[in-house]
């Protein structure tokens, strides 16, 4: 089979913009999550969070008519985006006019855009103080942006990649709070070998660190609150003491192309995508999966879909999982416990950057490709994404070595 | 980027099960008749007091209760998010229309799910009745022990929800219901976002990774913020008194879409093997085809260019030449920019023939469903190339002159001799796909 290679990468996290850095930091110790009661003014429950700091798209994409119409979600997939494809040293209006690039991404929960809703929700309260819909429709939509819609619509972040760097390829836009952007990873690489596309910029993006977002995730359970929280105790992956994840933001996108692509070009292939695993979650609620789709996925991804998982090793250098001091952690922990050797290390990035959930997949892989460069003989990394997902993926990336690929 | 692949050596992807939710009809023989008879579901809203908008009209599922689909033990945010008591109800019929019941076969079973879903509905009540909604850090009480109040969901009615519903809602609730094990993948892909969960799950079965799947759309932006979202984009037809006619695309006098609701799920079935079972096959998937215009956030370019590169992937995809097309269900929204921009990309692509085939828009009939258009717009297509009647354009009388093909403005015509078909989906954004399908050999 094809091989595809990974041959740019870019991403923001809020511990960093630098693969390797942002590794080197969470190898350190270093955390991102701190406990905010205040979003941009509007009052929150404490909860855990992990901004990404200081992010002005201004200053981060120059001066542009398109920002207005930006969500900070869009912002950061297309700053991540960018710095993939300028690590590939690759325009994609050189490739076919761009006709020949794909984008396949999972995009997290809609952009809320509290301040506009709220606006609109002050300005259609009836004389009883009742929300009133003729008067919503008379009044409360004069106080909103117009272009409100332009920042809410699901699928703009990767619009906003494709127009920001002229990519006009197959594509698709995925909801993700995790493992669907994996899936979104079998799409681009499917397309990569079915020949629909020479290069496929991958990714995850995630940006809703804002009110709503916040209470909509305290409701469901997925996002722990109160004052008793501190950094400390939450956020702190596989420790039955932790509070509860910590809610993140951030993106990741990952340039693959056919190995004999990247060579033809004389791009430096940095590391190959050597297996894809996803499994239903089975959970009709915002639930984490279970042990037996995440065993399930990690075994598709590993090439061994009809047997039961091994420890028996399979030269897998590390794992990055995606346990994130919820509850749940003890169904990947029990996973894994099945399918990989006890020796491997484990490395649970969302203990220093939070869950960007649909970024997380991403994230890691950006991150997994850091370590492959850092140690390219060490072997092969998992990268597991299971979390409240829908659909739990895992993604297998190995060294660029001849016969790395499936 | 459009290359042509040899079918022979490929697995064929046959449509076994159609499920439509749609205005002007729930069921395949209610859809049907809504469509040969030209009935257009368009009315005046009635799902929420809409009397203070600019816009007072839509496409509504009439006579499904979202409570009788999906019981009393979901919670009211579900019920209200009336896309996810659509799409259950299309599963169910596809099923049954596929199987004779409404599961998969026990060798089915990791079938995948691909489901195209539009915007969560915002549940503005909500926020509304927060009373903490105003409250600054500073103005809080803090009560003994450091805990604060008033707690962010005093006065919000109880639910597992708050503000909206997950987006992935409809296709868990699918896959719980119908015991689903395979995959399940919500595209939000906006106004293309059935035709891509369908274009991936019919490669994902020709690719081999599935055998069976489930694809479609569903949507209801028929809600408050829905309606008044679309008012602020200008993106609506404000011709109220029209009511029924005023989607009119291709028209000269067309101003904007109207909203619909709907769903539609198919069942896509690796061809063999639903030959082996004896199984009624609707119609042949031949190809898929996206592109992106990656040209501007508010309007498609007017020559349709992306759109154009689709439409050829697509053809390519299916090993189809454009000169044997015989019918476009076109995306004809009855907005100012898209249909002079459609009619400009189907004439570039079709070359001179264009004239001479027929194109209708099903929007003029059910309005836009969005993230439903492109799963109900596929069934319709099948259904057309399987009864061999083309399905008209209605409420268009005057042509606006950049629009010079023939958009079936007489009612529904038989054509009997139609074997290709392709439908268009383009989106908000610049997202395009077109799929490609057949009248299945010997029906």
């Amino acid at each position: 089979m094809t091989a595809i290679v990974v041959t740019g990468v870019g991403l923001i996290t809020p511990l960093g913009e630098e693969p390797a850095a942002v590794l080197d930091a969470l190898d350190r110790g270093e955390r991102a999550v701190r406990i905010v009661d205040d979003l941009a003014g509007e009052a929150v429950p404490p909860v855990p969070l992990a901004p990404v700091p200081d992010f002005d798209p201004t200053t981060k994409l120059g001066r542009s008519r398109s920002l207005k119409y930006m969500s900070r979600a869009s912002a950061f997939a297309v700053f991540a985006a960018r710095r993939a494809l300028a690590d590939a040293d690759l325009d994609p209006r050189a490739i076919d006019g761009g006709d020949a690039v794909g984008i396949f991404a999972g995009h997290g929960m809609t952009s809320s855009e509290v301040t506009d809703l709220e606006a609109i929700v002050g300005r259609s309260m009836d004389e009883h103080g009742a929300l009133s819909m003729p008067k919503l429709g008379r009044d409360g939509l004069r106080a909103a942006n117009p272009l409100l819609s332009f920042r809410i619509l699901s699928n703009m972040p990767l619009c906003h990649v494709a127009m920001d760097r002229g990519v006009r390829g197959p594509n698709a836009a995925l909801h993700s709070l995790g493992g669907e952007t994996v899936a979104a990873l079998a799409d681009a690489v499917d397309a990569l070998r079915d020949g629909r596309a020479r290069v496929a910029l991958w990714g995850g993006v995630d940006g809703q660190l804002d009110r709503a977002g916040v209470l909509q995730l305290i409701r469901q359970g997925q996002l722990p609150s109160g004052a008793e929280l501190t950094d400390v105790t939450s956020a702190q992956p596989f420790d039955g003491d932790s509070a509860g994840r910590a809610l993140a933001e951030g993106a990741a996108f990952l340039v693959l192309e056919r190995a004999e692509d990247a060579a033809a070009r004389g791009a430096r292939p940095r590391a190959t995508i050597d297996g894809i695993g996803l499994a239903p979650a089975r959970t009709t609620r915002l639930r984490s999966a279970k042990p037996e789709p995440i065993r399930l996925a990690i075994a598709r991804a590993l090439g061994q879909p009809d047997q039961p998982p091994s420890r028996s090793e399979r030269d897998l250098a590390g794992v990055f999982s995606s346990a994130c001091g919820d509850g749940a952690d003890r169904f990947e922990e029990r996973a894994l416990a099945d399918s990989v050797d006890a020796a491997v290390p484990i490395t649970t990035t969302r203990g220093g950057l939070g869950d960007a959930l649909a970024a997380g997949p991403a994230i890691d892989a950006a991150l997994a490709v850091a370590a492959i460069e850092r140690d390219p003989t060490a072997g092969r990394r998992l990268i597991v994404s299971a979390g409240a997902s829908a659909t739990v993926g895992a993604a297998l990336l190995a060294p660029p070595t001849p016969g790395g690929g499936r | 980027m459009s290359h042509r692949v040899n079918q022979s050596d490929r697995r064929r992807v046959v449509i076994t099960g159609i499920g439509p939710v749609t205005p002007i009809g729930v069921g395949l023989e209610a859809l049907l008749d809504g469509i040969c008879s030209g009935r257009s579901g368009i009315g005046p809203i009635t799902l929420f007091d809409a009397s203070g908008y600019e816009v007072r009209i839509a496409a509504e599922v009439a006579g499904v209760d979202p409570r009788a689909i999906l019981g009393d033990a979901e919670p009211e945010s579900v019920l209200r998010d009336r896309k996810i008591a659509h799409a259950v109800l299309a599963t169910r019929l596809a099923l049954t229309d596929a199987f004779g019941a409404p599961k998969l076969p026990a060798d089915a079973r990791h079938a995948p799910l691909h489901l195209g879903i539009g915007l969560e509905v915002l549940l503005l009540d909500h926020l509304a009745a927060s009373e903490s909604r105003r409250a600054r850090p500073e103005e809080r009480a803090t009560v003994p022990g450091g805990s604060e109040a008033p707690s962010a969901f005093a006065g919000v009615p109880e639910d597992e929800h708050f503000l909206r519903v997950p987006l992935d809602r409809a296709a868990r609730t699918i896959a719980d219901r119908f015991e689903l094990d395979g995959p399940v993948h919500s595209n939000v892909g906006a106004c293309v976002a059935g035709a891509q969960a369908i274009g991936h799950a019919f490669h994902a079965v020709r690719r081999g990774t599935a055998d069976v799947a489930l694809a479609g759309g569903a949507d209801s932006m028929v809600n408050p913020m829905g309606l008044g979202g679309f008012t602020l984009l200008s993106a609506l037809s404000t011709q109220n008194e029209l009511g029924p006619g005023a989607s009119r695309p291709f028209d000269r006098r067309r101003d904007g879409l109207v909203l619909g609701e709907g769903a539609a799920i198919l069942v896509l079935e690796e061809r063999d093997r639903a030959l082996a079972r004896g199984a009624t096959i609707h119609a042949e998937l031949r190809g898929y085809g996206t592109s992106l215009d990656a040209h501007r956030v508010t309007a498609p370019p007017p020559d349709g260019e992306g759109a154009q590169r689709a439409m050829r992937a697509a053809l390519a995809d299916a090993s189809v030449d454009p000169s044997e097309v015989d019918y476009v269900n076109a995306h004809g929204t009855s907005t100012p920019q898209n249909d002079p921009s459609e009619t400009a990309a189907i004439k570039a692509v079709l070359g001179a023939r264009a004239r001479q085939i027929p194109v209708s828009s099903t929007k003029s009939q059910i309005g836009h469903t969005i993230a439903a258009a492109g799963a109900i717009e596929t069934a319709v297509t099948a259904l057309a190339l399987a009864r061999g009647i083309v399905p008209p354009t209605i409420n268009t009388t005057e042509l606006d002159p950049a629009c010079d093909l023939d958009y079936v403005l007489d009612g529904s015509r038989k054509l009997p001799s139609m074997r290709i078909a392709q439908t268009d989906s383009f989106g908000f954004g610049g997202q395009n796909a077109v799929l490609v399908l057949a009248k299945e050999e010997g029906a």
